[in-house]
């Protein structure tokens, strides 16, 4: 993952005055705590997140690994701690679209990943209406999924979303109108 | 709110349900206390002086970011996409690693991969007997190599890790001794293989023969397979169950370099022939190290190029044993010393050496025949009558030129690297296989 592909934590403009006082402290320990905080609270959320995004969860650990150490490098900048967390999940989901991309060129030299829970050979996901339906999700584009994912499984608002993705938040809505309308002949059956 | 909506919370809360905290390694082990953070001013200082400074797609870290989250770097996983092993040392046994501490081989000493403390140390077990080489297959138990000046004989002894890193009492191992020169030395992950590459040391003042061999240990029967003098192994890996020996061949006059990947239950003969050849360098270059996955399905290896030392990158690949597709995991600059993975072969403790752009090349090294600047072999390697010249300097004749020894981590799924902390020790005072985790 680049941590570059998104800016850190862009100065807020509602930091208290004492905004730098709370650089020193994200740089220092008090940052530290921060990270070790948010790891303990987050990782494992983070963690299903991109397994959602990507499908197989040793991937998904390691691109929420990344996002954390992402995190700590650019703890100097971070403006306001409030911020780290959907820093994160931006880094998770930036992440996540590298980790695709690479399988993407990957696939044309035929290498083999580790299949996705929804598939039939890993059998993680019990039901098959269930594994139907992130089959059928797995086929739509990148940015389709992503708006899925945070929206019918973070329950984030679209404003949210659009922040989180670098989006408008009337791309989200279209977004996530065409994505279900693509899904809806796919799952005719459980529906 | 419609019904496929309902479809999509239900999937992907299934989905998400199988990942639980016990699969994800790590997770709970959040004791120790993070260190401050370095303001990015200093943190871009820093980054200039990295062994590793990363190519673009490798993550550069600082060994503060290494130290902050311990569960998030033990539950990297290896690359290529494969099942996740459960953790062999659930106790968080693979924070630490053993190394030799002295230069001259006196003592053993376990530190911390996070903090860089020496938690333990272990003492030779007599006098005149010095450790020269270090393995273990879960993380846990250790077995360590001894020698004695001027005696072709190898002592081998064990010891365990307890809570906390604290080793137990070294104990004689199941094979006490051989009468070869033995290195290096691997085992298996289940502790059912012992390996080893002895040298028959008959010819005091030039190089023999050797055998490469895996001991049985359930019913102590050992296989072995012959190693032509002119070949030189550099490193020993098994696989979990020991049914896989990889090792790898050093470039000399007869031999390109090429890393070998050998059934336990080949017929004695020829090792290089009984082998099958899983990766080469190619262009000139050598292979370091090999590492073989505990389920037997890849190799990573560590591999130098040809060229001037102070811009030779090296390179971390994984090949892949069922289809040979090699992917290359990351690019570093320096040279891979000594390359120590860990019990699941997720993460590895690089020793890279950087040398300074402004000296000279280094010229042969004498046990490798080739232009690879190599750190200082095993003490006793070659010789009955072994002189130990663990500083790490240029073997050569000429100008001395000093290496930059440094102790890096790197994530072998992602190739993200980080500096260690070497509290206490200089990294400058080691040879091969001094270091195991």
């Amino acid at each position: 993952m680049t941590p570059s592909t998104r800016p850190p934590v862009a100065a807020d403009p509602r930091a208290p005055e004492d905004g730098g006082a709370n650089r020193r402290d994200a740089a220092g320990t008090g940052g530290a705590d921060l990270v070790s905080g948010l790891y303990r609270a987050h990782a494992l959320g983070l963690i299903r997140l991109a397994l959602i995004l990507i499908g197989d969860q040793p991937t998904a650990e390691d691109v929420v690994h990344d996002a954390f150490l992402g995190l700590h490098r650019s703890l100097a900048g971070l403006t306001d701690p409030a911020k780290a967390l959907p820093y994160l999940r931006a880094s998770v989901v930036n992440g996540c679209r590298t980790v695709q991309r690479s399988r993407s060129r990957a696939t044309d030299r035929r290498v083999q990943h580790e299949p996705p829970v929804w598939s039939a050979e890993s059998a993680a996901i019990a039901s098959e209406d269930r594994r139907a339906v992130l089959t059928a999700v797995a086929g739509l584009p990148g940015r389709a999924r992503e708006v899925l994912a945070l929206r019918y499984y973070l329950d984030l608002p679209d404003g949210e979303i659009a922040a989180l993705l670098g989006i408008s938040k009337s791309t989200v809505s279209s977004t996530a109108s065409r994505a279900l309308a693509t899904l809806a002949p796919a799952l005719k059956e459980q529906l | 709110m419609s019904s496929i909506e309902d479809l999509l919370r239900d999937a992907y809360r299934d989905a998400a349900q199988t990942v639980t905290p016990q699969t994800v390694r790590g997770l709970d082990e959040q004791q120790v206390r993070l260190s401050p953070g370095r303001p990015r001013r200093r943190l871009a200082a820093r980054r200039a002086m990295l062994p590793l400074a990363a190519a673009a797609s490798v993550a550069l870290v600082t060994i503060v970011t290494a130290a902050v989250i311990p569960g998030m770097l033990a539950g990297s996983r290896s690359a290529g996409g494969h099942r996740p092993t459960p953790s062999s040392s659930p106790g968080g046994a693979d924070r630490f690693y053993v190394m030799i501490a002295d230069p001259d081989g006196a003592a053993l000493a376990v530190r911390d991969t996070v903090t860089g403390a020496r938690v333990g140390a272990v003492a030779a077990p007599a006098r005149g007997l010095y450790f020269s080489g270090l393995t273990t297959g879960d993380g846990r138990h250790y077995v360590a190599e001894l020698w004695r000046r001027g005696v072709c004989r190898t002592w081998l002894y064990q010891f365990r890790l307890g809570r906390g890193g604290r080793p137990g009492p070294l104990r004689p191992f199941a094979l006490p001794s051989v009468d070869q020169l033995l290195t290096p030395i691997a085992i298996s992950r289940d502790n059912s293989a012992f390996g080893y590459e002895g040298e028959r040391c008959a010819d005091p003042t030039g190089r023999a023969s050797s055998d490469l061999a895996v001991l049985n240990l359930a019913t102590m029967t050992t296989r072995s397979w012959s190693i032509p003098k002119q070949a030189d192994v550099s490193s020993l890996s098994l696989s979990a169950d020991g049914g896989y020996l990889a090792f790898d061949v050093v470039p000399t006059k007869l031999y390109r370099s090429a890393a070998y990947v050998l059934p336990a239950s080949a017929p004695p003969g020829p090792a290089i022939a009984r082998s099958r050849r899983a990766a080469v360098p190619g262009r000139g270059g050598a292979i370091d190290s090999a590492v073989i996955t505990p389920d037997g399905s890849a190799l990573y290896v560590t591999v130098s190029p040809a060229g001037a030392a102070s811009q030779r990158r090296w390179q971390l690949r994984r090949v892949d044993l069922a289809t040979g597709l090699v992917r290359v995991i990351g690019r570093y600059p320096g040279y891979p010393a000594e390359f120590a993975a860990d019990p699941s072969v997720r993460r590895a403790l690089v020793l890279v050496l950087r040398f300074p752009s402004t000296t000279p090349t280094p010229t042969a090294s004498p046990h490798r025949g080739s232009a690879q600047p190599t750190p200082t072999a095993s003490p006793h390697r070659g010789s009955a009558q072994p002189t130990p010249s663990p500083t790490l300097v240029s073997p050569a004749a000429g100008p001395q030129r000093a290496a930059v020894p440094q102790l890096a981590m790197i994530s072998l799924g992602t190739g993200s690297a980080g500096q260690v902390r070497t509290l206490g020790w200089d990294p400058a005072q080691y040879w091969a296989g001094f270091l195991a985790w």
